[in-house]
């Protein structure tokens, strides 16, 4: 097996923003994806998205490193402030990322998303644009009973 | 032999009659300076501490307590002075002597759920189930929190909401797989022995539960229950090969008028456990089973 990066973050500029996602609180129905999103308090709160060998810790607004007022020493209670970031271990590849358009830094998201193995952070309208950013760390094999 | 030496042995050490509960630790009566095998093998009893640890529920997660010693405790541990409005508490307030933490935490909400459910207190037991499901959303949606927002522990209020407790915590999902498939659909199986039984007992609010596609050795199983006034009806979907013992369990002295396996009378049992009492029928699987119990009255007044 090749050594490949093993977390992938995705922008898609796409209608992505339109599908329909699951309050908190209710029980999804049959056809309904099984997601559940926020808009409440992003800049707080956490967020893991995970694989066999990679995964992101990283603050529901997309900044990774929280504000210092709110927090001053980071994610991370038993390394302080070291937890966040990208993570293939035992290498911590990224401490933050952050992405631009047309050399403007991207505005923090509004919503986020949890799916079955993937989270989804939706912007606010940029440039004309609608644009989400879907993470998910693939697995190195598929081992799923049938 | 040997195990109810053990639990006679246990009781008289943790038991505490005094406080009607267990002890949560044991200490010695005096300093050990040098060597502590020597020292505890001298004592002729441990000195009981009582700080309202939540450990204080693990003689009934196990079910090792006695039904007498269990129905003494449980009603501490459901009151405030463990239990808070968000889950059960990781140390217990009793002032002045006892600050408590007052943090409402997962696994031991979660051990809650399976003690109660242990002694057929489903009613009880699904109140810790919703303090736990209740929290899904609390920080990453659809992720369970190690810590609950309660007295102790503050969620998004100042502090340092970045290097508190776990955003995501595996074992938090305890208190609901574990209840629902052991106790409440009461599917515990012995794979390598090709055994399976399934005794299921709902809570007073449930009306039905069921499971597909789950996992027992090489092979797949799915069981239903439901309840309408008095009929208790379990089914098993499962391939053939399986020793069953399929039933429902019913608190004792529960008045049993028939039980059917496929619409035709059966034989079946009583066996008394610390749930109450548990109705099986043995029969061999393929196919679909069902067992279908009517009894004289229900366990609660929804007829």
């Amino acid at each position: 097996m090749k050594p490949r990066l093993g977390i992938w973050t995705v922008l898609i500029a796409a209608s992505l923003l339109s599908a329909p996602t699951i309050r908190a609180g209710h029980i999804p129905l049959k056809n309904e994806p099984l997601e559940r999103q926020t808009d409440q308090d992003l800049n707080m709160k956490r967020y893991v998205a995970a694989g066999d060998r990679a995964y992101i810790v990283d603050v529901q607004n997309g900044s990774l490193v929280p504000d210092v007022s709110l927090n001053p020493d980071g994610i991370g209670w038993h390394i302080k402030g070291q937890m966040g970031g990208v993570w293939v271990h035992p290498i911590k590849l990224l401490h933050q990322f952050r992405f631009f358009l047309n050399d403007n830094l991207l505005p923090a998201a509004t919503k986020f998303v949890s799916g079955e193995g993937y989270v989804r952070l939706e912007l606010p309208p940029t440039g004309g644009l609608e644009i989400s950013e879907t993470q998910f760390a693939p697995d190195p094999r598929v081992t799923r009973p049938q | 032999m040997k195990a109810s030496a053990l639990t006679d042995k246990f009781r008289q050490d943790w038991w505490s009659p005094s406080h009607g509960l267990f002890a949560d630790s044991l200490a010695l009566s005096q300093m050990v300076l040098t060597d502590p095998p020597a020292t505890v093998g001298t004592l002729p009893r441990y000195t009981q501490l009582q700080q309202l640890n939540w450990i204080d529920v693990a003689p009934m997660e196990t079910s090792f307590a006695s039904v007498p010693d269990a129905s003494m405790v449980f009603p501490q541990l459901e009151s405030s002075t463990f239990t808070g409005p968000t889950g059960f508490f990781q140390q217990g307030q009793s002032l002045p002597a006892i600050q408590g933490d007052l943090e409402a935490s997962a696994v031991n909400t979660g051990a809650m759920a399976i003690a109660e459910a242990n002694y057929g207190r489903m009613d009880q037991s699904l109140r810790y189930v919703e303090f736990i499901a209740d929290e899904l959303d609390i920080e990453q949606p659809g992720a369970l929190p190690e810590l609950f927002p309660s007295p102790g522990y503050k969620y998004f209020s100042g502090g340092n909401p970045f290097g508190g407790a776990m955003v995501m915590q595996a074992w938090s999902s305890y208190g609901i797989h574990w209840p629902l498939v052991e106790l409440y659909l009461g599917i515990k199986p012995d794979a390598p022995a090709k055994t399976l039984a399934i005794v299921p007992e709902l809570p007073g609010s449930w009306r039905e539960l069921s499971i597909d596609d789950l996992r027992v050795g090489s092979d797949k199983i799915a069981v239903s229950v439901r309840r309408a006034r008095m009929r208790y009806i379990t089914t098993v979907w499962a391939p053939a090969g399986w020793s069953l013992i399929i039933g429902y369990t019913f608190p004792a002295n529960t008045q049993v008028k028939s039980v059917r396996l496929n619409r035709s009378p059966a034989a079946f049992q009583i066996v008394n456990t610390n749930r109450g009492e548990e109705i099986h029928v043995q029969t061999n699987s393929g196919g679909t089973q069902e067992v279908q119990i009517q009894t004289a009255g229900g366990r609660d007044s929804d007829e």
